[in-house]
């Protein structure tokens, strides 16, 4: 028999900073306090509504859908009694979070279909005069339940009972103020009172409540009353999106189908039977289920810019090569179109979109403009109090300086990781050990126990970095709609519960080297004349991109310039035998190693080099030979999962799509577990032993980390190979693209040091030479006016307009004279050493005195010529104004006393196999990983004069040392050197910091010598 | 007549003082730090870490890691202020008129003091060596016709030395020392005059003394001038004795550091009822109510109230010290250290009641004034201890 009691006042943990209980809790304390149904209300927001219908219904709950509007001195709870309920709910929901909102009028307006409840006699007495239909009055113990009840026996309105539960027990009370104290950047003794909710707001069970209640039991009854007329069985199956143009179904296939088939002369020329095969029979997917308006909206989006990316599964797709949304052909690379769209797929096609970084915002300004705010919103992320962010923010509440939470956080987060592995030691006794291990004395106890315990509480929404919505009418009648800070309509979910819900996303994305490209490809123009299109152009088969590839000189390319990257085409190309060299196909090789970099394959990568230069292999399974052949047997993509799925554990090809994407989701192991029998039961039919069943299955568990469809590698490894392209032929303009777009793996400083490497000559900053940007021609790379710190873009802007205007300047005074600047942005380029070329006999300290009288009504007769800077004076400016010393490398200025005896450079490392020897370099990038036991370690590169090696510092080394290493420092470092395929890496047995002085002078630099 | 300014100082002082009265901590690594916990930092390290490579400014715990040979010490404000005391009463022997710069460091004014007790030099040595006898410490000097010349070269020399600036030879004596050594520059207001002559290459005082004023005042503007006279060895201004300013003041060191404000009011009103005792006792009022508080992070809030009319009951003060908190405490950091000081001192005039008993009825005023007097009486009798401000829950 059910309840006669229902929650229908229940926050969880969306409710932002308020509500303590996960969802997971919540469903499982109301299910063992005997509840059948449960009403999620949190705070002004449906934030985790998705996820509370999957939750509930795993709980064997039915689950309401609510929320608690509050907004000044009102409140009300709001049911969604029916879908068109929802919509209003939703509605109610985004005009609350307008600026101008009222209570009471919005909630009369679409009050339909929805039950409220409240005790907010005002609002209620509205409510009740327009209509008295499925308004409650809420009594809450210890919420003036007295005048409340008077009120609702006054007005006639019936009573119903509720906890306004914020929290599942009265000891998580003490949370709940925690979160307040944390939202309000206050204390908790200073979180006054109406700040919190009160202590007896906890989910009590239905007999605890009941006596409360004895003298209205008809607030319980009712509470059952409203459950019944609730909606529980929501549907959110159904795709939502706009048709193109307002076509009908078959004037927009039609249309799609022109399309495609005029895209396809272009891209072939003539349509081998291969080509039109495929083209038909994804058109006739398309077509069924009904995604063209998709496609056609998508192209229309692409079409507004020359260069794009389209990645992600999507390049597939012939029909998406055709519409120029992707760039890669799926015939010619083998693509499988399935991995984008299945007939037995029920999620909606996902395409992604990359723009040059600083054409994105325009694109979606465009897409806004177009389909208007009305039907479109961008998808957001829900930001959740990690780890780091709650120990950080419950440390602030208990009032400790931020200098010590800093030196304390990493102490603790090395350990944090072990706490879901001790799961048998209560919280408490796990945060004293830890205390014990790290000596850390009260208050950190405290801290630690608590902030575990906020480990995923949602706290806010921000833009997600490219997913747009699009739907056929109203927006807010499907998701709430809030405003994110730069006033972009945003939806109150994620990418996953957005996608469960139906609704189909679009991701505009930006990349910084679509970018590089572009600026390199007109700075090729303007400077050769040489016009390449983008579209046709095509560097798979250019000798020397492919030898730079193979020679791993990777830096600044596209996504191969990571060291882990760098080294894999090391080991794969350097000791291939030249008979598979010869047949070896650059572009599938590239594109196995941009996705093999990633977790889930990075552990067979030494199995894959090994195959791939010959060694014969036996796959675990015969049928997993044609499945994998193209990457030795390996599981290199996403795909791959879908493949070993059908092959071998006898899935349909749906059903194998279903289970790489099920992977990939964080709450999977329930269906997991059908897969696995399903997978077990295939292959033992199949003959596979258990042994290698079982060692197939941990293959297709790794793709639970991040990992790569085939498509997607496809696309990347296409743009890298531009990239290459222009780094062999283009040298200085490529470089000066990359270091001019930032964002690279490595800083500038080691872009700089790459190019001096590749025999450009660093040119200083000069004002009548230099761009904003940085410059590249023939051997030479001129540093940009942007390196210069604090110098402001509009004043640089309006420099090289008068410079082009009336041509070059003559000396300091004709500058200020022309542009008549800020005085601290001219200080700034003279202590850059722009003006040195126009100073003649003027030092920079001169010329700063000329600055100085310039505005003066009565300047001084005599201004003085102090004598030039020092040398370890002018780098120290260097370093303050660019960030890095030009003229010199950081090495030089280790003084001479400080360099050990024998220091092996870079370039000789290979000479030393198997010894231990020493090195210098200045540390350019880092990453640390852990080991298998949860120790941390790292890989670090250095880079001395001669050039960059990598190296390794194990977890006994690292723990002692890892507080020592910070980029651009120069270090002493002593190790081992080993060689593993041809790759040369340094394994660390000690590692110091050299004393590096910021005022030092470079012994061998004699003052005034040329940069470069 | 010429100046003759000499400055007499004992270099760390601190740690001179505590290696006075604890002779094993000669030759071994010392630091001073408020309190000996890991997180403060020090104020100052003996030569002996210097060399292990500790400097102010890091913390205890850093410090221990370096050097684990190192000692922490707590400074003794008493104990210091004794001594302190003490070579005042030496110095006052030879000089007429002397300034404190801070502790264990003076200026001299001995102009007008040759034939009573020969030439400053001498008088500067006589001095070090009865500091040195009397009080064991060594000191440095520094002799000149003003004081930042005597200042400076006081700044130059090791312990137990002496620096001699000849009257004329100033300019020649400043021209190769940095003006990064002008305590006025290392103001956080002075930053970009400082950063301004960085730019011009004006690094010692010779270069700023050979700038022309005009230029110089492009640069630095109403400084122009001071600069100028400093980095020539000028300086006008007198050795003045400091103004003695009648304060009461108590303390207390919470520990742990404390951020609850319940607690950290009843520690709060424990102070002010210590101060008004002590303000009865003396039959003394105050005029100004300043609270002080060090927090965890050691930034230190001074926040200060005028009484009117001045008073030395608790039922007085206690509005506007809860006023001083949350005028002092904004900041969400722990606190560790409260001090309530008690300036403006004056004698009490309260005007005694025309005729007894015509209001017979104590008001709320006077009954929380004969609570403070029995609550006095008390502590007299049993000790300070005997009632507390506690905390119900």
């Amino acid at each position: 028999m059910p309840s006669p009691f229902v929650h229908l006042h229940v926050h969880s943990s969306y409710s932002p900073m308020q509500g303590v209980p996960s969802l997971e809790t919540l469903c499982r304390t109301a299910r063992a306090q005997g509840a059948d149904t449960l009403a999620l209300t949190d705070t002004n927001g449906l934030y985790g509504a998705i996820r509370f219908l999957e939750v509930a219904r795993a709980s064997g709950i039915k689950p309401i859908l609510g929320t608690e509007l509050t907004h000044e001195t009102h409140r009300a709870v709001l049911l969604a009694k029916t879908p068109a309920g929802y919509g209003n709910l939703c509605r109610i929901l985004s005009a609350r979070h307008d600026d101008t909102f009222d209570f009471i009028k919005t909630v009369a307006q679409y009050r339909a279909g929805l039950i409220i409840l409240s005790d907010d006699q005002a609002s209620l007495t509205e409510w009740h005069r327009q209509a008295a239909e499925d308004i409650f009055v809420e009594l809450t113990p210890g919420l003036d339940m007295a005048e409340t009840l008077a009120f609702s026996r006054q007005s006639g309105l019936p009573p119903v009972a509720t906890t306004r539960a914020q929290f599942l027990t009265p000891s998580d009370y003490q949370l709940h103020r925690l979160l307040r104290a944390i939202a309000l950047n206050t204390t908790l003794s200073r979180l006054p009172n109406d700040a919190c909710c009160k202590p007896t707001q906890w989910m009590m069970p239905a007999a605890e409540l009941a006596r409360q209640f004895p003298h209205v039991p008809e607030a319980l009854t009712n509470s059952r009353q409203i459950a019944d007329h609730c909606a529980t069985d929501w549907d959110f199956k159904h795709l939502i999106f706009p048709s193109f143009r307002h076509l009908t179904p078959s004037q927009a296939f039609d249309r799609l189908r022109t399309q495609t088939y005029e895209g396809a002369y272009r891209r072939y020329g003539t349509l081998s039977s291969a080509v039109s095969a495929r083209i038909d029979y994804e058109l006739a997917v398309i077509r069924d289920k009904g995604y063209a308006d998709y496609f056609l909206i998508v192209e229309e989006i692409v079409r507004q810019a020359p260069r794009t990316c389209g990645r992600g599964s999507a390049a597939a797709s012939i029909v998406s090569y055709c519409l120029h949304i992707t760039h890669v052909d799926p015939i010619r690379h083998r693509l499988v179109f399935e991995r984008f769209l299945n007939p037995g797929r029920h999620d909606p096609p996902d395409i992604d979109i990359d723009f040059p970084w600083d054409e994105r915002d325009a694109v979606l300004d465009r897409v806004f403009a177009q389909y208007g705010e009305r039907s479109a919103a961008m998808v957001a992320n829900q930001n959740t109090l990690a780890v780091r962010a709650a120990i950080r923010e419950t440390a602030k509440v208990y009032g400790l300086p931020k200098a010590e939470i800093g030196r304390v956080l990493p102490l603790i987060l090395r350990q944090t990781d072990h706490f879901a592995a001790a799961a048998d030691m209560e919280s408490r006794a796990w945060t004293a050990r830890l205390c014990r291990h790290a000596q850390l004395s009260a208050p950190w106890p405290d801290i630690i126990h608590w902030a575990l315990q906020l480990d995923g509480h949602f706290r806010n929404l921000s833009l997600h970095c490219g997913g747009i919505v699009l739907v056929p009418d109203e927006i807010r009648r499907y998701v709430p709609v809030e405003r994110s800070a730069k006033g972009v309509p945003l939806i109150q979910w994620e990418k996953d519960q957005a996608e469960e819900a139906g609704l189909v996303k679009i991701d505009l994305l930006g990349n910084r080297s679509l970018a590089v490209i572009r600026d390199a490809l007109a700075a090729i123009a303007r400077h050769t004349g040489r016009q390449i299109d983008y579209a046709a152009w095509d560097p798979l088969t250019d000798a020397r991109t492919s030898a730079l590839i193979r020679h791993s000189d990777t830096m600044g390319c596209f996504y191969v310039e990571s060291p882990a990257t760098r080294l894999l085409l090391k080991k794969l190309w350097t000791t291939m035998p030249a008979a598979q060299q010869a047949q070896a196909d650059d572009f599938e090789y590239l594109t196995i190693v941009s996705s093999m970099v990633r977790p889930a394959a990075h552990r067979f990568a030494d199995d894959f080099i090994r195959r791939a230069h010959g060694q014969p292999y036996r796959a675990l399974h015969p049928t997993l030979h044609d499945a994998l052949s193209e990457t030795f047997g390996i599981m290199v993509y996403q795909e791959d999962v879908m493949k070993v799925a059908v092959a071998l554990g006898g899935f349909s090809i749906e059903d194998g799509d279903q289970l790489r994407k099920i992977l990939s989701k964080k709450h999977k192991q329930r269906q997991l577990r059908d897969y696995q029998r399903q997978f077990c039961a295939g292959a033992l039919a199949r003959g596979a032993e258990l042994r290698a069943i079982e060692q197939i299955w941990a293959m297709i568990m790794s793709f639970a980390g991040y990992s790569f469809c085939k498509p997607h590698s496809a696309s990347y490894a296409q743009v890298s190979f531009k990239s290459a392209y222009l780094r062999a032929h283009y040298p200085a303009e490529f470089m000066a693209a990359v270091i001019s777009n930032q964002g690279g793996f490595y800083s500038t400083f080691a872009y700089v040091s790459e190019a001096r490497r590749m025999g450009l000559t660093i040119q200083p900053p000069d004002l009548n030479e230099s761009d904003w940007a940085y410059q590249g021609r023939e051997k030479n790379l001129r540093v940009g006016l942007m390196q210069i710190k604090g110098l402001r873009k509009e004043v640089v802007d309006d420099v090289m307009a008068k410079r082009a205007a009336q041509g070059p300047f003559r000396s300091l005074q004709d500058f200020l004279e022309r542009v008549g600047p800020d005085p601290s942005q001219v200080r700034l380029l003279i202590k850059a050493g722009c003006f040195d070329r126009l100073a003649g006999e003027l030092t920079r300290p001169a010329l700063l005195w000329r600055l100085l009288a310039w505005r003066e009504h009565s300047p001084p007769r005599y201004l003085p010529i102090p004598p030039e800077y020092s040398l370890s004076r002018l780098i120290a400016e260097e370093i303050e104004t660019f960030g890095f010393p030009l003229r010199c490398h950081p090495l030089d200025l280790v003084p001479a006393g400080h360099v050990p005896p024998t220091v092996v450079p870079a370039c000789d490392m290979a000479h030393y196999i198997g010894h231990s020897i020493t090195m210098m370099g200045a540390l350019i990038t880092e990453k640390v990983v852990h080991t298998k036991q949860g120790d941390p370690m790292e890989f670090v590169s250095f880079e001395d004069l001669s050039g960059l090696y990598d190296a390794t510092i194990f977890p006994d080394l690292y723990r002692k040392t890892c507080h020592l290493l910070d980029t651009n420092c120069v270090y002493v470092i002593e190790g081992r050197v080993e060689a593993h395929f041809a790759a040369v890496t340094l394994t660390v047995t000690s590692i110091r910091k050299a004393s590096y002085r910021r005022g030092a002078q470079p012994a061998d630099l004699p003052v005034g010598s040329p940069i470069g | 007549m010429d100046r003759q300014i000499v400055c007499l100082a004992v270099p760390s002082f601190e740690l001179a003082l505590a290696r006075l009265i604890e002779p094993r901590l000669r030759n071994r690594p010392l630091g001073v730090a408020p309190v000996a916990q890991p997180r403060t930092l020090l104020q100052d390290v003996s030569a002996e870490a210097v060399l292990d490579g500790l400097y102010p400014g890091m913390t205890v715990q850093q410090a221990l890691q370096r050097c684990p040979a190192l000692y922490i010490l707590t400074p003794d404000v008493v104990r210091t202020a004794q001594a302190h005391a003490m070579l005042s009463r030496i110095i006052t022997r030879y000089a007429p008129v002397w300034e404190p710069i801070t502790s264990g460091a003076f200026l001299l004014d001995l102009t007008g003091t040759t034939r009573l007790f020969g030439p400053p030099c001498d008088t500067a040595a006589r001095l070090q060596r009865d500091i040195a006898m009397q009080a064991r410490f060594d000191g440095v000097s520094g002799i000149g016709s003003n004081k930042l010349v005597a200042q400076t070269a006081a700044g130059l020399v090791q312990p137990a030395q002496l620096y001699e600036v000849r009257h004329g030879s100033e300019r020649a004596f400043m021209a190769p020392l940095s003006i990064e050594i002008l305590p006025v520059l290392h103001h956080p207001r002075m930053k970009s005059f400082r950063q301004c002559l960085n730019d011009l290459n004006l690094r010692t005082f010779g270069d700023v003394a050979d700038t022309p004023l005009p230029a110089l005042t492009l640069a630095v503007g109403k400084w122009a001038t001071p600069l100028l006279r400093w980095a020539q060895g000028i300086d006008s201004t007198p050795v003045t004795p400091p103004p003695i300013q009648p304060q009461l003041e108590v303390s207390r060191a919470l520990e742990p550091d404390e951020i609850d404000d319940v607690a950290i009011w009843h520690c709060l009103a424990d102070l002010l009822e210590q101060l008004c005792h002590m303000l009865r006792t003396q039959q003394r009022v105050c005029g100004q109510l300043a609270l002080t508080i060090l927090a965890s992070d050691h930034v230190r809030s001074a926040v200060h109230h005028p009484i009117d009319p001045p008073s030395y009951w608790e039922i007085d003060l206690t509005p506007p010290l809860r006023a001083l908190f949350r005028q002092g405490a904004r900041r969400r950091i722990r606190i560790r250290m409260l001090t309530l000081s008690a300036t403006a001192l004056t004698v009490p005039a309260e005007q005694g009641e025309l005729f007894d008993g015509i209001d017979s009825v104590p008001n709320h005023r006077t009954r929380a004034q004969q609570v403070a007097l029995t609550l006095d009486r008390l502590r007299a009798r049993f000790g300070t201890d005997i009632i507390r401000y506690g905390r119900t829950h």
